[in-house]
């Protein structure tokens, strides 16, 4: 057993990977969710994009679906989003929860790694996509504000928020 | 038990699966950053009984190139084109991540202090021309070659940087700074700079409250004199007149942004305390005449401006701001120098901002300045494009 946990451990050092298993978004999770024993599953369905995976989050006491979370990673190469041009060492890592209406709960930053912008990474300001759910367009100037210094890494992670967001909304009406 | 081996192998399979995926983001990246920012100036002075040339300028045209070693390595560099013929490397610089909190830095950076020097690109201030005490007070766009750290921290909303930097050449064969340009002139910008004692420059800026956005920046050191160079180590009078020729340099900024609906807040307050001035105005006098460097100089800011086209909900933002400027840079003077009023100027801003698009901006604006030595505010009209991407 305690060449099991060393072995467990090693996994985790080596291979950089940080969520969903970190304490602090469990702890996250069953609170937004209001759940003790959430059990996850990665949504293989969804599993096409590079950057990112999508989880359903199952209450194992209800048995049912109570939510959703995904985690990814975005570039923030350019003043858009980032197409095929993306640079490996400017980037953010991030998380979105959902409620099972795919509706999101909270954002949060888990790693930044751009030279400039890391007002991005402020509670406050991810705390205005709470409630979305895909089915408007997302504008940093309009709708969504602008940070002053983080232009390039706002644009990104609001482009990849919508496009996120919208991607379950799509698999939950389904 | 049963329950902890099942999450183990969950993590097993997670941790594998997105080690491949972050190999596949490899395999496809384009390491490569290309970018670029430039601004064209018209600035046409004006006055009820006088006549004025306009000035049309490329002021700047810059392109940014970056490449990325691996995902903890980087190197940015900026070659900037000033006045269409200036040639310039702006920033270069490697920097290497440590871990999420600390990345090692080292080469050409931007110094920093307040939030313009470091984020000057034309559609982040309004206005064609930077703030004036972006120019006189902390003397943008200020780059030296540096060694140091950046990070950031995530839970306590703050990102931090703390370099040890080559400081202003005070003198050549004459004094290099004085009451009209402050330190303006003794930039090094890293061309064959010469080092006699190192300078230290750091700052905090803290984004925890929404929309809010607080900077303190620190800047520490003695300028630079090659009087220094060659010095027997126990000549006092060598030393003693390389000493004439420097002086110390303290100086701090806070600053503050505030963004709501639309509404853009900036200011900006800079203050520096200079010592040995008096020592350095004799020794760099002319023809018997002593230089006018002073003892402490301050300038600041405050800008307001506000998306009038934020509740059509369009793309286009137009904003009309104003901003309203003091600095002096005789705020106090040694025995020395006497105070001149015409360093003393007050300056009213007001203008529009377009932004066709992210990072493509057509700006005007009219600006009074005013000496407290003139009677009167002098005008200039401003356009400008500018552009970044």
């Amino acid at each position: 057993m305690r060449s099991f946990l060393i072995a467990i451990g090693l996994v985790l050092l080596f291979s950089g990977f940080k969520y969903p298993v970190d304490s602090k978004l469990s702890k996250d999770i069953k609170r937004l969710l209001n759940i003790d024993n959430p059990k996850f599953r990665r949504i293989e369905a969804l599993n096409e994009s590079k950057n990112g995976f999508f989880t359903e989050i199952e209450s194992v006491s209800k048995s049912e679906i109570v939510g959703y979370y995904y985690s990814g990673r975005v570039f923030t190469c350019n003043n858009t989003h980032c197409s095929t041009e993306i640079t490996e060492s400017e980037y953010l890592d991030y998380v979105i929860i959902y409620n099972k209406q795919a509706s999101v709960l909270m954002v949060k930053v888990v790693e930044y790694n751009a030279t400039h912008g890391h007002a991005v990474t402020a509670k406050g300001w991810l705390s205005q996509f709470i409630g979305y759910a895909g089915s408007k367009s997302l504008n940093v100037g309009t709708n969504i504000d602008a940070i002053s210094g983080a232009t390039i890494s706002a644009e990104a992670i609001t482009y990849d928020i919508e496009r996120v967001t919208r991607v379950l909304a799509n698999f939950c009406k389904k | 038990m049963k329950r902890l081996s099942l999450v183990g192998l969950f993590v097993m399979f997670m941790g594998v699966a997105y080690g491949q995926q972050i190999d596949s983001v490899e395999n496809n990246t384009n390491k490569v950053l290309i970018r670029g920012y430039g601004e064209v100036h018209y600035n046409q002075p004006f006055s009820s009984d006088k006549r004025y040339n306009g000035s049309l300028d490329v002021h700047r045209m810059v392109m940014l190139f970056g490449y990325s070693f691996s995902n903890k390595t980087s190197f940015m560099t900026e070659i900037e084109y000033e006045h269409v013929k200036e040639l310039y490397v702006e920033q270069a610089y490697l920097q290497h991540r440590l871990n999420s909190n600390f990345s090692l830095v080292g080469g050409l950076i931007l110094v920093p202090m307040g939030f313009i020097n470091e984020y000057h690109e034309p559609n982040v201030f309004n206005g064609v021309e930077r703030p004036l005490i972006d120019n006189n007070i902390s003397p943008s766009t200020w780059r030296e070659i540096a060694v140091g750290f950046k990070g950031n921290s995530i839970p306590l909303s703050l990102d931090y940087q703390f370099y040890v930097v080559n400081g202003f050449k005070s003198y050549s064969t004459t004094g290099l700074l004085n009451g009209k340009s402050g330190f303006r002139s003794g930039r090094q910008r890293g061309a064959e700079a010469i080092a006699s004692s190192p300078n230290f420059a750091g700052r905090v800026h803290y984004y925890g409250i929404k929309g809010l956005q607080l900077g303190l920046s620190g800047y520490y050191g003695k300028t630079q004199s090659p009087l220094y160079n060659g010095i027997e180590k126990n000549d006092n009078a060598a030393l003693a007149k390389a000493d004439s020729s420097v002086v110390g340099l303290a100086m701090v900024g806070f600053d503050a942004q505030y963004d709501y609906a639309g509404l853009e807040l900036r200011s900006q307050l800079y203050l520096s305390s200079i010592s040995n001035s008096d020592e350095y105005n004799r020794f760099t006098a002319k023809s018997g005449v002593p230089n006018d460097l002073g003892e402490s100089m301050y300038g600041y800011y405050v800008e307001a401006a506000y998306n009038v086209l934020r509740p059509l909900g369009t793309k286009y933002q137009l904003l009309p701001f104003a901003r309203f400027e003091k600095y002096d840079t005789h705020w106090s003077v040694g025995d020395v120098a006497s105070k001149n009023d015409a360093y003393n100027v007050t300056a009213i801003t007001a203008g529009l901002t377009l932004r066709l698009a992210k990072g493509a901006v057509v700006k005007t604006d009219i600006q009074f300045t005013k000496p407290k030595s003139a009677d009167e505010y002098s005008k200039v009209l401003n356009f400008g494009i500018g552009v970044s991407f």
